[in-house]
């Protein structure tokens, strides 16, 4: 890895030091801090050698014991005479330190991951250059109060030489995850740094719309919701605050959050915005599954620790593939079909027209499967099972059928096939997004395989204790040697072939069902009708 | 084309950070006889609305640097550019980021990609809104 061509000259030491963090490890520093972000140089062993800005309290210390540590006290600010860009061997001129801060500004600015050159000040009193590698950062707060961020690991001096002699990797060094997250007044997340997919073994996707709260124990999730009620209520900056996040696989990983007030024009709380960090390792809060009792119990929890990691890391992967799925897949779909509209809309030519219209056609089917795909991922992630009993949207299940049967309004004939049945507890409140999702799928489904005369019912059933919500269609129904497939992923019946899907809908409905603790199933009637049936417990 | 010749040709702003995306919006909107500045950034997008008193802002939500809802939000800081009618483009899908574009003052939210009916659609409608926001009711 070459070093990164700065936008500005900073000059190079003469004797640059030979020291620099392991490659692969990280440090991962947290403070709000006024200017720069800060690099620090270490040397084999792990001892700070080198310091960027002009603070040197931390030369000597171990980098471990920065993991997680406020940075704020080792960084001067620009105009802070009493710490000159000048040291021992006066080798760099008067304004270093100026250009360093232009630098880490216009990076911060950037919110891009990309290594930048800055200076560090040398235990030994000289000047170097280290790498820092920065990530996420963003103007968090105020451009005239300065930026909060978070530091990652960078290299310095012959990279092969530090990494055979460094020491491997501490697991503190490693683990130590820094995001930047915003949430609402409400505590919901609106955004996340992808580093917190390490801090919370979880796509961000499914964090950001979650509650803050929601990812705690249950057993402090009241306290929880009582420090955000106070944070509303008194708003103000927060340093520090431990942060309980309870991993699917049992786990308690410990953060620290700091954060400050987002404000309004009118100076209304909009909700906060500020960086975790996750000093799990530190803390070993970890240590149950440490301390196995005897060498057989220590075994024994190894390999379940590293199948769960494999299984983590698996599904890592899976939930990463499938975000960028959505995101990265879309904005090029969007510019593919963008310029086959305006080719459409300008051309006298038939031939070409219709060649437009087949690539449009075609980008609004991937659109339906991406949205399919990432449908089927967010109702599969626990956090929604687990949001379902307390954070999830609740309307009426009247509401959730009108919405969903308003969808097909555009195509009139379609919309008058369909007759609602609905029982006195369709006024039973019902997850939105789950409901909603199987009953779109269902009448979907419905008005596609069956004949366009043929009415479609959608029927509740008052049944204490239990929602039920029967589709049914006159159609021919499911082939019979197709009936034990219908709810596989990508299964596409041999009654499909003139049918446009993605093989997706009912495997996303059933999901759904097992998500609301009930279930989907399909049979046929004696009276010739295709029903589909769902049901699930209040 | 629909021609409106006695009309003051409207001013829109299109920050989107997928080059191909801005330059075919552009030409479209061009064609529509609109006059089009279509800017890379969000940061760009900020410095063109101070200059050009935009009639509507289409702006991608996720681009490097000020991403729409912070343009949105400091567009909103300035009497100026308060109630530019904002109009989000994006990938993103979740209903929840919907609410809180709309909650920031955004007037319509367009999932890419997007068909050119539906956002004209949108573009029309953010244009036939009344230009201040009334205060809310009590």
């Amino acid at each position: 890895m070459s070093p990164h061509a700065p936008a500005a000259p900073i000059p190079r030491s003469k004797e640059t030091p030979e020291i620099g963090l392991a490659e692969g490890s990280q440090c991962v520093a947290q403070g709000e801090l006024g200017f720069a972000p800060v690099a620090i140089l270490a040397d084999a062993s792990g001892l700070v050698r080198g310091i960027s800005g002009a603070g040197t309290e931390f030369l000597g210390w171990s980098v471990d014991e920065l993991i997680g540590r406020s940075l704020l006290a080792v960084v001067s600010p620009p105009d802070d005479s009493s710490h000159p860009p000048t040291s021992g061997n006066g080798s760099e001129p008067a304004g270093d330190l100026e250009s360093e801060v232009s630098l880490a500004k216009s990076l911060l600015r950037s919110s891009e991951s990309r290594p930048m050159d800055v200076l560090c000040r040398t235990k030994e009193g000289t000047w170097a250059r280290a790498q820092l590698l920065a990530n996420a950062l963003g103007p968090l707060i105020n451009g005239a109060e300065g930026y909060s961020c978070i530091l990652f690991g960078w290299v310095n001096g012959p990279k092969a030489d530090v990494h055979e002699k460094a020491p491997a990797p501490t697991p503190t060094a490693s683990s130590a995850s820094g995001y930047v997250w915003e949430i609402d007044r409400d505590g919901s997340f609106i955004d996340i740094s992808e580093q917190a997919e390490n801090a919370f073994a979880l796509p961000t996707g499914s964090i950001v719309g979650f509650n803050i709260a929601s990812f705690v124990p249950k057993s402090i999730e009241e306290p929880t919701r009582q420090w955000l009620e106070q944070l509303v209520s008194e708003p103000a900056p927060f340093r520090g605050k431990e942060y309980f996040v309870h991993l699917d696989d049992g786990s308690i990983r410990v953060h620290l959050l700091s954060g400050k007030p987002i404000l309004g024009p009118e100076g209304d709380l909009l909700g906060f915005r500020g960086t975790g960090l996750d000093v799990t390792t530190e803390r070993n809060v970890t240590r149950p599954l440490q301390e196995a009792q005897s060498e057989t119990d220590k075994e024994a929890q190894s390999k379940l620790r590293d199948a769960y990691e494999a299984e983590r890391r698996r599904s890592d992967i899976e939930g990463r593939l499938i975000a960028m799925t959505s995101h990265e897949f879309r904005t090029p779909l969007a510019a593919i079909r963008l310029a086959a509209e305006l080719i459409q809309s300008r051309t006298v030519d038939p031939w070409t027209a219709r060649k437009a219209d087949t690539i449009m056609s075609k980008v609004d089917f991937l659109e339906s499967v991406v949205s399919d795909v990432l449908d089927l991922q967010r109702i599969r992630d626990s956090r929604v099972a687990r949001a379902s009993k307390s954070n999830l949207k609740l309307e009426t299940l009247s509401a959730v059928i009108h919405r969903v049967l308003e969808e097909f309004e555009s195509e009139a004939d379609q919309a008058q096939r369909i007759v609602l049945d609905l029982a006195d507890n369709a006024e039973t409140l019902v997850p939105t997004f789950l409901v909603s999702r199987i009953l779109r799928n269902l009448v979907e489904n419905a008005l596609n395989y069956s004949p366009e005369t043929s009415p479609i019912v959608v029927r509740s059933s008052d049944s204490p204790g239990h929602v039920e919500v029967d589709v049914i269609d006159g159609g021919p129904g499911v082939p019979s040697e197709d009936s034990e497939h219908i709810f596989n992923e990508f299964f596409r019946g041999a009654n499909s072939t003139f049918v446009r899907g993605s093989g997706l809908g009912l495997p996303i409905a059933r999901e759904a069902a097992l998500r609301l603790g009930g279930s989907l199933t399909y049979r046929r009637d004696p009276g010739g009708y295709t029903v589909f049936s769902l049901q699930f417990p209040l | 084309m629909a021609a409106t010749p006695a009309k003051k040709r409207p001013v829109l702003i299109v920050a989107e950070d997928d080059p191909d995306i801005l330059h075919n919006l552009v030409e479209y909107f061009e064609s529509l006889d609109f006059i089009v500045y279509g800017v890379l950034s969000g940061e760009l997008a900020y410095e063109m609305a101070q200059r050009v008193s935009p009639d509507l802002i289409i702006s991608d939500l996720i681009m490097p640097g000020l991403c729409g809802l912070s343009l949105l939000q400091r567009l909103a800081e300035f009497e100026e550019t308060r109630d530019v009618p904002f109009l989000i483009l994006s990938a993103r899908v979740d209903s929840d980021l919907r609410e809180r574009a709309r909650q920031f003052g955004a007037v319509d939210f367009v999932t890419k990609p997007f068909s050119l009916a539906t956002l004209k659609g949108a573009v029309e409608s953010a244009l036939s809104m009344p230009k201040a926001q009334e205060p809310a009711p009590q």
